[in-house]
């Protein structure tokens, strides 16, 4: 039926016979898309696997390499690694429970209701979310512990109380200083804007039926939510399983040990025990593995969400609740951000950290102290140094990596986003120990051992799941054919990419690069074992100092840390904020 | 295009389709959504990869899986117009349009001329620093156009470059695109489903279904002469009778309706056997069908009756549905200059030279 035409060269087109030059750069672009897929699957297996080897090996420190299953049988013959996931399960599942109860009440109430100054306590628990934990430990420390802490002391002032009644170095203490730390910004974070794009129709169908506003909420807002609900607790599961610093500080002492711990015993004691240490980090790996099979399961069973294209977005009514709902969450979110800092402060103008009963407890001593030693000066330069590069590389690497499995039309793409989710698997100090292996034992990369590279590299492995993930979110939301106008229009890939793709995801690389420094600042868990000697960050001497009891100078650190930290997280909290006002320009062209 | 077909998986999106864009005309592919017409095009320019077959350019071969010959489309020297018109929107309107000539390396100031020239063209001029975000749907369609042939291009591509805009402004950049393009004297590759638009604006059309194309040709030809019944229910309307053949003879076939009734056709026919007594079906387009009360004709040859059953009056005209014989039906536009009212029995006077028979399973 279909008519054919022959082609017949017209005098006019004949264009000029330019090379195909498509055909050579296609492989060239193959090559490097490989090269990609195999430094990053290197980087994200090479560390577990070296792990797997070394369990088998049961030589001491320092001797000739002899294998056996030694560790393996000691680890299951001992009760350590029972109470250690007890613990590590049980601490995880409290923190979750009580944090979700809060961060479902708090998100509902600054994403649908007239709360006042709801933008404003948004921003407050982005900053608690950046707190970095050990110097907020430090700080609940100096408010919590024994009988000379400010909160005992005060509440021993009142009648009937002997005893103190706070104590830090507890279960329960490390699940406080959990939930004032992530474990409800995080949930604040993630699920305000899943409430957001809740249709408030459905609300107000149950509020003209006569239910009260509370009811609204256990009934409706709830239910609705709760597939996302799961989703996010599910993932602050995981994550908290993984914590380390926190539990290595309050526990230690009571001889409350989770998995992190004790395979960070087992790499510090003398002499290390590599083995043992890597055997219990396999183990760790797979306990964390069946939540994370749960969690994908989950999510995309449930992946459909209440958001449609139309949806009305009008606030609820607090009525007379409004201002005590305000002063409630005001007031947690200043004992997340301004009672640590506060504290924390002040206690570096100390002379004895948290003793107030001398006649002149204060001193500038500390920071003078500090200006002139030389491992804190060295340790801020260090950090300085690690956190610009890891920001800079990382910007530079996990745009490669997102663009390629995007927009690249790449054999390997599906591989290469399962190898950008692989760290989320494995636990900061179990990749720490990883690398520390492999950085030692493999010929190739031991010139590099010793230097800030180790450390680059950790921080860009641990960060590089979101980090990926943010900046692919940015690329998917610009069409495609915004690039093949530019494709049409002459412009090569590169040049395509330079004038049209990059300038649309900049705020989003931005905003990645600062959440990378942020991260790199406080990161204690992956750096821990790596960050030894001169390139020690600031971060690492503040866990050394705390280890050996010197708080006044690691509250100096703290402040340090905890300033940089912060200020990073505003700046990408400003810069997110525009990105999102201009990623709806772009996609409603 | 020689013999082009593109592949997704097992299912051919594009079969086997050829044709060629001459200098200087609007070739339109149309069809309904589906068809393959997009495809066609984003092969033309090297967004998609052909699976078998040729793109020629000239004498220059773009895409040759055969010859593993493939340009990539920045180097195929041919300007776009995208559906959503793709205005870069973290660039001013100077920059969107300027962006073919940067990727040349131009000089600035050869940029600037030309950049303000195809401006004044488009009717943009003095919105340079405007960025996209700014703009409406029809000043975007024209920056898209603009920046479509800053380069100079011989070819334009147009991928339904009108469906994002409201009915007014869709005819009036319509009639300027064509005015435009005659003036430029460039070919232009035009896809569309919308009929009227293709009808308007093309010097051939090239009709598409499930990846083939049916039929091409001047608009007038494959609305006259519909190769395919596809094409003669995708372009306007007809209105289709039931008949049986009498006998088929040089001048014309002589066919009988349901009731009786003879009438004789000498438009094509599209039948491969006209044995007597074989079924049939009778089409022609309802304006070519003149319509008389019964009670004031005086009787002719090739005359229906039929009967007014609804009316409707839309101002120019009246729409009416008239029951033809054997519970068939019409619809057909009337004339306001006589006093319609339903029931009404009506004489259709179908011209033998427009009445062209088709198999009766094409209806």
């Amino acid at each position: 039926m279909n008519t054919a035409v022959a082609a017949v060269s017209h005098d006019k087109i004949l264009a000029p016979g330019r090379a195909p030059r498509f055909a050579v750069s296609a492989h060239v672009r193959l090559l490097l898309l490989t090269l990609l897929l195999v430094v990053v699957g290197f980087l994200v297996i090479y560390p577990v696997l070296t792990l797997l080897i070394t369990s088998f090996e049961v030589n001491a420190f320092g001797q000739p390499t002899v294998y056996g299953t030694g560790n393996w049988e000691r680890i299951f013959s001992q009760d350590n690694l029972s109470k250690a996931l007890t613990n590590t399960v049980s601490l995880g599942f409290m923190r979750q429970l009580i944090g979700v109860v809060v961060g479902v009440c708090i998100a509902w109430l600054i994403a649908r209701t007239n709360l006042p100054f709801r933008t404003v306590l948004e921003v407050g628990f982005w900053v608690a979310l950046f707190m970095p934990a050990l110097p907020v430990t430090l700080s609940w420390v100096l408010l919590m512990a024994g009988r000379n802490a400010m909160l005992n002391q005060l509440i021993m002032q009142l009648p009937f109380v002997e005893r103190p009644f706070f104590n830090i170095y507890s279960w329960w203490g490390i699940v406080w200083v959990h939930l004032m730390t992530s474990s409800i910004s995080v949930k604040v974070f993630l699920l305000v804007p899943a409430f957001r794009s809740l249709d408030s129709s459905l609300e107000e169908a149950a509020r003209t039926s006569g239910a009260s506003i509370m009811r609204v909420f256990w009934k409706i807002v709830v239910p609705i939510m709760a597939p996302g609900i799961l989703v996010v607790v599910l993932l602050s599961f995981i994550r908290s399983m993984q914590a380390f610093e926190i539990e290595l500080i309050l526990g230690a002492p009571k001889g409350i040990s989770v998995f992190s711990t004790i395979i960070f015993a087992a790499m510090t004691r003398e002499p290390p025990m590599q083995g043992l240490a890597s055997a219990l980090s396999i183990v760790f790996i797979l306990s964390i593995i069946p939540f994370v099979i749960l969690q994908q399961w989950y999510s995309h069973r449930h992946s459909y969400a209440s958001i449609s294209g139309k949806f009305s977005n009008r606030v609820q009514d607090l009525g007379r609740w409004r201002w005590p709902l305000f002063a409630a969450i005001a007031f947690l979110l200043i004992l997340m951000t301004v009672v640590p800092f506060g504290f924390l402060t002040m206690a570096t103008f100390m002379k004895m950290f948290g003793v107030f009963k001398m006649a002149v407890p204060w001193t500038l001593d500390n920071w003078a102290n500090a200006m002139t030693h030389g491992a804190i000066e060295r340790s801020f330069f260090n950090t300085l140094k690690l956190a610009f590069s890891a920001a800079l590389s990382g910007m530079i690497a996990y745009t490669m990596i997102a663009y390629a499995i995007v927009k690249a039309k790449f054999y390997g793409a599906r591989v290469l986003d399962f190898f950008t989710w692989l760290p989320t698997l494995v636990p900061g100090l179990v990749l720490s120990l990883g690398f520390l292996q492999m950085f030692t034992g493999v010929g190739f990369f031991r010139p590099l051992y010793g230097t800030l590279a180790v450390l680059v590299i950790a921080v860009l492995i641990g960060t590089m799941t979101i980090g990926t993930q943010m900046i692919r979110v940015a690329l998917v939301q610009i069409s495609r054919e915004l690039e093949e106008a530019a494709w049409a229009s002459g412009g090569s890939r590169f040049y395509t990419f330079r004038r049209v793709v990059l300038p649309l995801i900049a705020p989003s690389i931005a905003v990645i690069g600062l959440e990378i420094f942020a991260t790199s600042n406080a990161a204690v868990g992956i750096l821990a074992l790596l960050g030894t000697g001169s390139t020690q960050p600031l971060s690492i001497l503040q866990l050394t100092l705390l280890d050996s009891g010197r708080f006044e100078q690691a509250a100096v650190i703290g402040v340090l840390i905890m300033t940089m930290t912060v200020v990073s997280a505003i700046l990408a909290r400003y810069i997110g904020h525009r990105v999102g006002l201009g990623h709806q320009q772009a996609t409603a062209a | 295009m020689e013999g082009v077909s593109r592949h997704f998986g097992a299912h051919a999106a594009v079969d086997n389709v050829s044709f060629e864009l001459r200098q200087g005309e609007v070739l339109t592919l149309l069809g309904p959504s589906g068809c393959g017409k997009t495809t066609t095009l984003r092969m033309a320019i090297g967004l998609e990869h052909v699976s078998h077959g040729r793109v020629l350019y000239g004498s220059r071969v773009l895409d040759a899986p055969a010859e593993r010959v493939f340009v990539s489309p920045e180097d195929r020297d041919m300007g776009m117009v995208f559906q959503s018109y793709a205005i870069w929107p973290h660039m001013s309107v100077f920059e969107n349009v300027a962006f073919p000539l940067c990727t040349r390396g131009e000089k600035k100031a050869e940029i600037d001329r030309k950049v303000s020239e195809i401006l004044a063209q488009v009717g943009l001029a003095g919105f340079e620093t405007r960025s996209g975000m700014q703009l409406s749907g029809g000043q975007q369609q024209r920056v898209a156009v603009a920046r479509g042939l800053v380069g100079n291009p011989d070819v334009l591509l147009m991928d339904e470059p009108f469906s994002n805009l409201d009915a007014k402004l869709r005819d009036r950049l319509r009639t300027e695109l064509r005015v435009l393009q005659r003036r430029l004297n460039i070919s232009i590759l035009f896809v569309t489903h919308d009929q009227t638009e293709a009808l308007a604006l093309s010097d051939r059309i090239a009709v598409m279904r499930d990846g083939r194309i049916e039929q091409i040709g001047p608009p007038m030809e494959l609305y006259t002469q519909p190769a395919t019944p596809f094409v003669r229910d995708f372009l306007g309307q007809s209105v289709l009778i039931r008949a049986r053949i009498v006998e088929s003879g040089a001048d014309g076939t002589r066919v009988r309706l349901g009731d009786g009734t003879h009438l004789s056709a000498r438009g094509r026919n599209h039948l491969s056997v006209t044995a007597a007594e074989t079924q049939c079906l009778l089409s022609v387009r309802p304006e070519e069908i003149r319509i008389v009360p019964a009670a004031q004709d005086t009787g002719a040859a090739n005359v229906v009756t039929g009967t007014i059953r609804h009316l409707l009056f839309l101002g120019q005209f009246y729409e009416a549905t008239i029951d033809l014989p054997r519970g068939q039906e019409a619809l057909m536009h009337l004339g306001r200059e006589i006093d319609w009212h339903e029931g009404q029995e009506v004489h259709l006077h179908l011209p033998a030279e427009h009445l062209q028979i088709w198999d009766r399973q094409s209806g």
